[in-house]
């Protein structure tokens, strides 16, 4: 694998801007089961020594530990995995990137555990770990709930148990599920993140039992990867054609490392479909793409970028210059350039982008 | 400017008259005795209309939906003064793959009696033109189909179908055989919007709205798999059309696919060119549904970023006819004169080899 360098300046916001900058996708990774022991119930420890089960395998799955995309290699540490601690963060990010507050998403791959109790003791394990030794240690940051993706019950529980932890602003959900997310099953999900006034974060991941794909299993890696908009779309479909801002008119939805420039084009057809198709879903009661404007917000991290003026034209058809949010998405690499985008937005949505619809949207 | 309507849908199912005439006792009476839907499985969401039909296509004859050749020319290819269109029958692709399955034989005998059936539209009229359906689950079995169909009809013929909704990524090799197949004969593979097998990533849909909507998902998965599966590295003249599939994500997925592939190369070494590269040279769209933008300049837009990609030459006008969302011919009429001569038939006529009647069709504006 080439790996030299990744042109990092190419990201570094400082290169690009002068403003404050916050960054709403940071994550941790959790080095190690044993890491998480001190904040689970023994059973859950003997059950995974017994078994010789060192955690579930959804993380390597959808991040490939070796693989240029998972990290970038001026951020891949000696002996350490990639953003494995705080310090890593503070010296990659933090400190060098002038960020004033940034949002820790832990994704572990807890899905993947069928068990429900396993699965949701894990996941308080996680959050635990996350207060104590991120949220408790540096002030710049603030944190997504990691939740148990398979079971609604637990996940409404989790959000009960740690909601009103004033670190936590988010709890988030992977992208790919067995159940497309907009189901009445989980609107007991969405009364919960409402009441405790939390945003739902849709993030890379997830573990099905079919293939996560409507063509069947991919087989590369970058196939999956680049054709990753299908996961998105159907959440996104789903959300709306099942009426949960209808329903949950206070909801605030943020999406993670899945683009934007996908969107345009899918809320015209989503609009268009409407048009002709309304009378099925009648709480869908608005224009799809003027729902995605007020309810979801989109990192930037992937940009994915064409020529500039191109992209500039695809940016002012998202038709709101508060959508889109700067995130880093340490420690993962994406080929992007904050150049091709932020010269070619007006200086309101510059400084949208890079602190303040983060700002608004996380309460910060 | 001369038309081809390069995706219209002449609908029928088994236990039909026109099936039933070319299909064997043996296999009409087990489907009178077992029907169609034993093998069926997944959750339904019923269509808008019971064959997702505009109200007025159904012949007066009755029958359904384009079932009815001479009534199907009046509505389509007289009225808008065609050259040519183009028929696709999903219905063959879903009955043998899709969410249904049947006894190998008999789906065998289905998807020829579709094509058998077809001809009598080839002699009702030069201006139809057709897919073949094969059973591309059966790559051997399919190439035989092809060869069958292009022994006896010859040109009429002009693409192999697909539905979107295969069991295996459709740039893996077991489907190789079928791309070998579309490449000695000089014509394209289709894939066509279909529900099938699995509705989304993340399981099926409860509406027909969303359904429908997230037929176009398919995109990303088919091209990502043509192209890094490296199909047209070993079949460098092999076309793909994307029919009813949408065409503005084009633009941003080709960027897409280049940065992905700029960070993961590695992986793909028997690439030997950047994926938009590929997407430039190989696929097509069709224009149904067209985009309805809600800022409208915004499409003329596109029409401008579409030509930037190259796409422009790639570009195919389509109606859906008898489809509830059928567009006419002037549902292109934003796009700027030269761009308008080419999707409404050059283009088409270019891949198809479907040759272009001087003074009919559309009229130029000035």
């Amino acid at each position: 694998m080439t790996a030299v360098g990744s042109a990092l300046e190419r990201i570094d916001p400082r290169r690009h801007w002068d403003g404050a900058v916050i960054d709403c996708d940071v994550h941790a990774a959790v080095p190690s089961l044993d890491t998480l022991y001190p904040y689970m119930d023994t059973v859950w420890e003997h059950m995974a020594r017994d078994r010789g089960w060192f955690g579930p395998y959804g993380a390597a799955a959808t991040y490939p530990p070796n693989a240029p995309s998972t990290s970038r290699p001026e951020w891949r540490a000696e002996n350490r995995a990639p953003a494995s601690g705080l310090d890593l963060l503070q010296k990659d990010v933090l400190d060098p990137m002038r960020v004033e507050r940034a949002v820790v998403n832990c994704y572990y791959g807890i899905d993947t555990l069928r068990h429900p109790d396993w699965a949701a003791a894990i996941a308080r394990a996680v959050n635990d770990w996350i207060i104590a030794d991120w949220l408790d240690k540096d002030s710049r940051l603030v944190a997504s709930i990691s939740l148990p993706a398979r079971d609604p019950a637990a996940m409404v529980a989790e959000i009960e148990r740690v909601g009103d932890h004033p670190g936590f602003v988010q709890a988030f959900l992977p992208i790919r599920s067995d159940r497309l997310y907009g189901q009445r099953v989980y609107h007991p999900v969405f009364e919960a993140l409402t009441r405790h006034d939390l945003v739902l974060g849709l993030h890379w991941g997830g573990t099905t039992e079919d293939a996560p794909s409507v063509t069947g299993f991919p087989s590369w890696y970058v196939e999956r990867y680049a054709a990753e908009w299908q996961a998105y779309a159907a959440q996104i479909a789903s959300l709306l054609a099942e009426g949960v801002f209808k329903a949950y008119p206070t909801l605030r939805v943020a999406v993670f490392e899945g683009g934007f420039t996908w969107i345009p084009q899918w809320g015209w057809r989503l609009n268009k479909e409407w048009k002709g198709l309304r009378r099925e879903v009648p709480w869908l009661d608005r224009r799809p793409l003027d729902l995605i404007r007020e309810h979801m917000r989109f990192s930037i991290s992937p940009i994915d970028s064409g020529p500039p003026d191109a992209l500039a034209r695809i940016v002012e058809w998202l038709g709101s210059e508060d959508i889109l949010m700067y995130g880093s998405d340490y420690p993962h690499w994406h080929d992007d350039d904050l150049g091709d985008l932020l010269p070619h937005v007006s200086e309101t949505m510059r400084s949208n982008i890079m602190s303040e619809t983060a700002r608004a949207w996380y309460r910060l | 400017m001369p038309i081809i309507d390069a995706d219209v849908h002449n609908y029928a199912v088994p236990m039909s008259p026109e099936l039933d005439k070319y299909m064997s006792k043996r296999w009409v009476e087990y489907l009178r005795t077992m029907g169609i839907y034993h093998t069926r499985g997944g959750g339904e969401r019923p269509r808008q209309r019971q064959y997702a039909h505009r109200t007025d296509s159904i012949p007066p004859s009755g029958g359904r939906p384009g079932t009815d050749p001479d009534f199907a020319r009046e509505q389509l290819l007289d009225l808008y003064g065609m050259s040519g269109a183009v028929l696709n029958d999903i219905a063959a692709a879903a009955l043998v793959t899709g969410s249904d399955a049947y006894p190998f034989a008999l789906s065998m005998e289905i998807v020829r009696a579709y094509n058998d059936w077809r001809t009598e539209w080839f002699a009702a009229d030069p201006r139809w033109y057709a897919s073949i359906n094969v059973p591309f689950e059966a790559p051997s079995e399919a190439t035989k189909e092809i060869e069958r169909c292009r022994n006896d009809s010859g040109d009429r013929f002009v693409q192999v179908m697909f539905c979107g909704a295969s069991d295996e990524p459709i740039g893996r090799p077991r489907y190789w055989p079928i791309y070998e197949a579309c490449e000695h004969y000089g014509i394209p593979v289709g894939i066509h919007a279909a529900g099938g097998k699995r509705g989304t990533p993340s399981g099926h849909t409860n509406y027909y709205f969303e359904d429908h909507t997230d037929f176009a998902l398919v995109d990303y998965p088919i091209v990502s798999s043509l192209v890094f599966e490296g199909v047209f590295d070993r079949f460098p003249n092999l076309q793909v059309a994307l029919l009813e599939l949408g065409w503005s994500w084009v633009v941003p997925f080709a960027w897409r696919l280049d940065a992905s592939w700029r960070v993961l190369r590695d992986e793909v070494p028997h690439l030997t060119r950047k994926p938009s590269e590929y997407l430039r040279e190989h696929f097509w769209l069709t224009t149904q549904p067209m985009e309805e933008p809600d800022v409208p300049e915004a499409l003329t837009g596109m029409y401008e970023l579409l030509s930037q990609a190259g796409m422009d030459e790639r570009l195919m006008f389509s109606s859906d006819y008898p489809h509830w969302d059928f567009d006419p011919p002037e549902a292109v009429d934003t796009m700027p004169g030269p761009l308008r001569r080419k999707v409404l038939g050059e283009n088409a006529s270019r891949l198809y080899g479907i040759p272009l009647r001087a003074g009919t069709g559309a009229r130029g504006r000035a």
